[in-house]
């Protein structure tokens, strides 16, 4: 039995690279589709890790605590105590990558130029290695030393629009503990370099300075945290609930939809994708096939008179069909391989980093090889590509007419 | 059933084979009975359409008659589904056709070795038989060769090589000669005619040409799809 | 000759139905699939514009990258009338605007305060219709405001409260009123709920001592593209007067370049399409032409010329992919008209698209450019890709070509 499947799959081979123009042309075809399916998804893929990263790292993290209330209405008056022992011990897990308390507050800045409602945001420098842009973020003068620090840090942008370079004061403002408005002057420390929204938006100060120009003591606004793998969250966020019931825990999903959005989206794209190319690629095989077919009619008839079973040249006929689209499908893969590696120190998307910030994706994408998902796309594709021929195989090699044997060349 | 029928490796009997209805049909065998014993040497001439191929067909089990009955080796072939007919073409029938006989993308020995592989012989013995096969007729040292690279009496002699390796119990060929010059044609036949007397080997030949007639040692002519003459050399 | 080409292509009548499929559905994927893109592009421009910014706005030069109150300019009913004549204008909406503190009680919070012409702003905004609870502004005169639901929930104000305004006026004086709370809308975008808030024009003007003056003009018109046609003439009305006027895509450069994004990494999707189908095709011609090369010798040996051979061959081609083409156009026109009507719904496209105020429903949208692009570059490229066969027909020796299998 595996002789003559052996023998079939010779046969099969040989005949592939009798014609090798057909052949070559039906490997572009397959190998073209399935180099765009994967390099379209590793590119997909890299925007959804990208547009999640990018929402992470903007100030958000995988997850995030509160006090009830503050989500819908963030000011000093839904603050929350700074975190407890157990609160502690639960973030201390090695499972926990970082965590940081923050001050965050609507407020406003004033320079000499103008004023503008900023997010007023306190914050632990060293904490934030990791966990947030702005550990990286400064561009110009120094970034914050420490909870202490005196100093502010400023968008580029705002700090175009006030007119303040690095060195000079500003005057914030915001509600305080008491309800009254609260004033205080910072001398600008740094500028940093974010996308366009930070920049006008954020303003960070030391969290002890916030805390104690918004007279709310140890208290904090909240604390976000990440995981060192993001599959683990939804149980972690489980045991968070269970440690402090009365304040209010939500993962990345909540806390930015549009991320999650896009990675279906992406998914939805690929699937669509998938479909055209598989019934463009299907109509290519079930042609060739037949065509393949058609010319070999008299040794198919041979093929009958020796004795083979139907079944049998039926298995063989199969065994090229999936052989070269096997072939193609390998084609393909090593094709999306190279491109995607080619890419592997980041897809710079230059001049289109602007709708890429729009759409909330950062302004270089990685594209990852991943395997697993590069062979199961690609099997799936083989495997859809020969079924195709499945039918028209199966009546053609059952109505080998007899008179072919004898037909004389026509 | 005479002792004649007992004896006989092929036999057909009431063979009728209509094609198309009515006014249109065309009748290529019209009761066709004939019986062929082994180590015969047989042809069956006569002009174009007079049946001879489509008979030839019929006794070799690759097309069903309309009506009649036809018996290879003891088996009657209307109680064989398809698969069994193939089982049976390869066991017990060899062809030579005309052209085409070989896979083109198979060398000669393994063109051989391909009815030997079918019937699940092993590799060692396989490639000792088809050389053995091979050199009988003629072709030793050609064995690596593919039909592309072969002359058309050699291609011819493949032919009859793989026929023989199955050791059928009979062996159809359909003009064997018909694209053949002159030399290449006496040479196949010889080699025939040398294989039925040493070997036993029975053929059956469908022939119009009278040179091919004249080696056979019983000849059968037909037309218009019956059975004229049927008479001992 | 068209007569034997034709003939020739129904010799072998699954394969060229199964080539004309593949043509087809090729060229229904890019009518379909590039009318989604103009589709959804017009509609992510015409929501994101209609929302608030309008299709086109005049405003002092640097006023765009440095907002400020003291960038104003006259507003003059004369300027008005002229900008309106102008074809493809139908409403000229003033603004005036500037950061101030909103309070109320002890809560305060920075603001941008735009003063409006709650007439003309209706037809330019669609803020204006967005109104979760109270209305919107009615008089150009009353000491009325209306707020994004996040800053009145931020306040702690609802229809009926009272707030204070306090602010910088144009000319360093402090603007400071009390408006009454009449409307609290809700446009589904987070930076506008939070900051945005809306008063009558006239009071603006005189709280932030600028009567008479704005600080730009909102254009809007039947469609983007119609206002788009009227840009140049408004740049030469406005030339004298030392304004410029902006278009949508300075407006909104974000929404520029997330269509360029888009338009260029499809374009890698469209050439893979074209690659796949020309394959297929020139597999079909390939095979067809290898297959009669007997016949082609006779041909030629009976004096027919080698390149009219090769002609007759491209013609076939021609004639396959014209039918290809014309059914994948038919299509795809079909295809399209069905879901202009319904929208196509992907999972996920409302998550994305909501964020800017758009439904998740993608709507194709049948053009001239998405009807014709995609099969005629499909057909240049067979065109171009024919050459093999031809030239392969062309090079037939009468003598070989007879003797091939």
């Amino acid at each position: 039995m595996m002789g003559k499947s052996g023998l079939l799959a010779v046969m099969g081979w040989r005949n592939l690279w009798r014609n090798p123009r057909r052949t070559g042309l039906i490997l572009v075809a397959v190998g073209i589709g399935v180099w765009s399916t994967l390099s379209f998804t590793a590119l997909l893929q890299a925007w959804s890790a990208s547009s999640l990263q990018t929402a992470l790292i903007d100030m958000t993290g995988q997850g995030q605590i509160h006090a009830r209330g503050y989500l819908d209405n963030p000011g000093v008056a839904h603050r929350m105590a700074p975190p407890r022992a157990s609160l502690k011990a639960l973030l201390k897990r090695p499972e926990v990558q970082q965590w940081a308390s923050r001050v965050r507050v609507p407020a406003a800045i004033q320079s000499a130029y103008e004023t503008l409602p900023v997010s007023l945001i306190g914050i632990d420098p060293a904490r934030e290695q990791g966990l947030s842009f702005i550990a990286t973020a400064v561009s110009a003068g120094q970034p914050l030393a420490s909870a202490d620090s005196p100093g502010i840090l400023l968008g580029r942008e705002l700090a175009r629009r006030l007119r303040i370079k690095v060195g000079q004061r500003i005057v914030l403002m915001s509600q305080d503990a008491n309800g009254a408005l609260a004033e205080r002057g910072f001398k600008v420390n740094g500028l940093f370099s974010a996308t366009r929204q930070a920049e006008k938006r954020y303003v960070f100060v030391g969290i002890r300075q916030a805390q104690s120009m918004l007279g709310i003591g140890q208290s904090i606004t909240g604390i976000a945290f990440n995981l060192h793998n993001i599959n683990h969250l939804s149980r972690f966020l489980g045991q968070l609930r269970q440690v402090v019931p009365k304040l209010d825990v939500q993962s990345w999903e909540t806390l930015r939809p549009v991320a999650k959005a896009v990675s279906q989206l992406s998914n939805s794209f690929i699937l669509m994708w998938i479909f055209i190319i598989f019934v463009l690629m299907a109509l290519g095989i079930v042609n060739t096939l037949l065509m393949s077919l058609h010319e070999r009619v008299r040794e198919l008839a041979l093929l009958q008179a020796l004795g083979l079973r139907p079944n049998l040249i039926f298995t063989q006929v199969m065994m090229e069909s999936a052989l070269v689209v096997l072939l193609g499908v390998v084609l393909g893969m090593v094709l999306a391989a190279v491109t995607v590696l080619a890419f592997h120190n980041g897809l710079n998307l230059g001049f289109l980093a602007r709708g890429s910030e729009w759409l909330g994706a950062g302004q270089v994408l990685y594209p990852r090889l991943n395997i697993s998902q590069f062979l199961g796309i690609g099997a799936l594709i083989w495997v859809l590509g020969f079924t195709a021929s499945l039918l028209p195989a199966w009546r053609i090699v059952h109505r080998v007419p007899i008179e072919a044997i004898n037909r004389s060349p026509s | 059933m005479n002792d004649n029928a007992l004896q006989a490796i092929v036999s057909c009997r009431h063979l009728n084979k209509q094609y198309g209805q009515g006014e249109m049909a065309v009748h290529a065998l019209q009761d066709v009975d004939l019986d062929i014993r082994a180590g015969e040497f047989v042809s069956l001439s006569g002009p174009s359409g007079s049946g001879k191929t489509t008979l030839l067909n019929h006794l070799g089990g690759l097309d069903r008659p309309t009506s009649g009955e036809v018996t290879v080796a003891g088996h009657r072939l209307s109680e064989l589904d398809k698969g069994e007919l193939a089982d049976l073409r390869l066991n017990k029938i060899g062809f030579v056709f005309q052209a085409f006989n070989l896979i083109p993308v198979l060398s000669a020995y393994e063109n051989v070795e391909f009815i030997l592989q079918l019937q699940g012989e092993h590799a060692r013995q396989r490639r000792a038989r088809s050389g053995e096969m091979l050199a009988e007729v003629g072709l030793q040292g050609l064995g690596e060769r593919r039909p592309g690279q072969l002359s058309g009496g050699q291609q011819q002699r493949v032919a009859i090589a793989r026929a023989m390796a199955s050791t059928p119990a009979i062996v159809f060929a359909d003009e064997p000669t018909a694209n053949l010059d002159t030399a290449a044609m006496d040479e196949l036949l010889a080699l025939m005619s040398r294989l039925n007397k040493s070997r036993g080997m029975t053929f059956c030949i469908a022939s119009h040409d009278p040179r091919v007639i004249e080696y056979t040692l019983r000849q059968v002519r037909m037309r218009d799809g019956r059975i004229e003459v049927d008479e001992r050399a | 000759m068209i007569a034997l080409a034709w003939r020739n292509l129904w010799r072998r009548p699954h394969r060229t139905i199964l080539t004309l499929l593949a043509i087809a559905f090729a060229c229904l994927v890019m009518v379909f699939l590039l009318s989604l893109q103009v589709g959804t592009y017009a509609s992510i421009k015409e929501s994101s514009l209609g929302l608030f910014d309008g299709y086109a706005q005049i405003q002092k030069p640097g006023y765009l990258r440095d907002p400020n109150i003291r960038k104003s300019f006259p507003h003059t009913g004369e300027m008005v009338r002229s900008l309106e004549a102008i074809t493809g204008i139908s409403t000229v909406a003033a603004r005036a605007q500037s950061y101030a503190l909103l309070s109320k009680g002890s809560h305060s919070l920075a603001a941008m305060i735009v003063g409006v012409q709650p007439g003309a702003e209706r037809r330019v905004s669609r803020i204006t219709a967005m109104m979760r609870s109270g209305h919107y502004l009615r008089n150009p005169k009353a000491a009325e405001i209306v707020l994004g639901d996040a800053l009145a929930r931020n306040l702690g104000v609802s229809v009926g409260s009272r707030v204070t305004l306090l602010g910088m006026g144009r000319d360093g004086s402090v603007a400071a009123d009390i408006l009454n709370v009449v409307g609290v809308f809700s446009s589904g975008i987070k930076d506008i709920d939070r900051q945005l808030a809306e008063m009558p024009l006239l009071r603006f003007q005189t709280d932030f001592a600028m009567l008479g003056k704005v600080n730009l003009l909102v254009l809007s018109g039947d469609s983007l593209g119609s206002v788009n046609g009227a840009l140049p003439a408004i740049q030469r009305l406005l030339k004298p007067k030392g304004l410029v006027v902006l278009d949508w895509q300075k407006l909104e450069p974000g929404v520029k370049g997330m269509i360029e994004l888009d338009a260029r990494t499809s374009l890698l999707w469209y050439a893979a399409l074209v690659i796949v189908a020309v394959a297929i095709l020139l597999n079909t011609i390939f095979m067809s032409v290898l297959e009669r090369t007997r016949e082609l010798g006779v041909l030629l040996a009976l004096g027919m010329r080698p390149a009219a051979a090769g002609r007759m061959v491209w013609l076939e081609i021609l004639m396959l992919l014209a039918m290809g083409i014309v059914l994948g156009m038919g299509l795809g026109a079909a295809t399209d008209s069905w879901f202009a009507v319904h929208g196509l719904n992907l999972p996920g496209a409302q998550g994305v698209f909501s964020r800017w105020g758009i439904s998740g429903l993608m709507y194709t949208k049948l053009t001239v450019f998405s009807l014709f692009t995609g099969p005629a570059v499909l057909a240049v490229c067979t065109a171009l890709a024919g050459v093999f066969p031809f030239l392969h027909v062309s090079r037939l020796k009468p003598v070989a070509a007879m003797r091939a299998p």
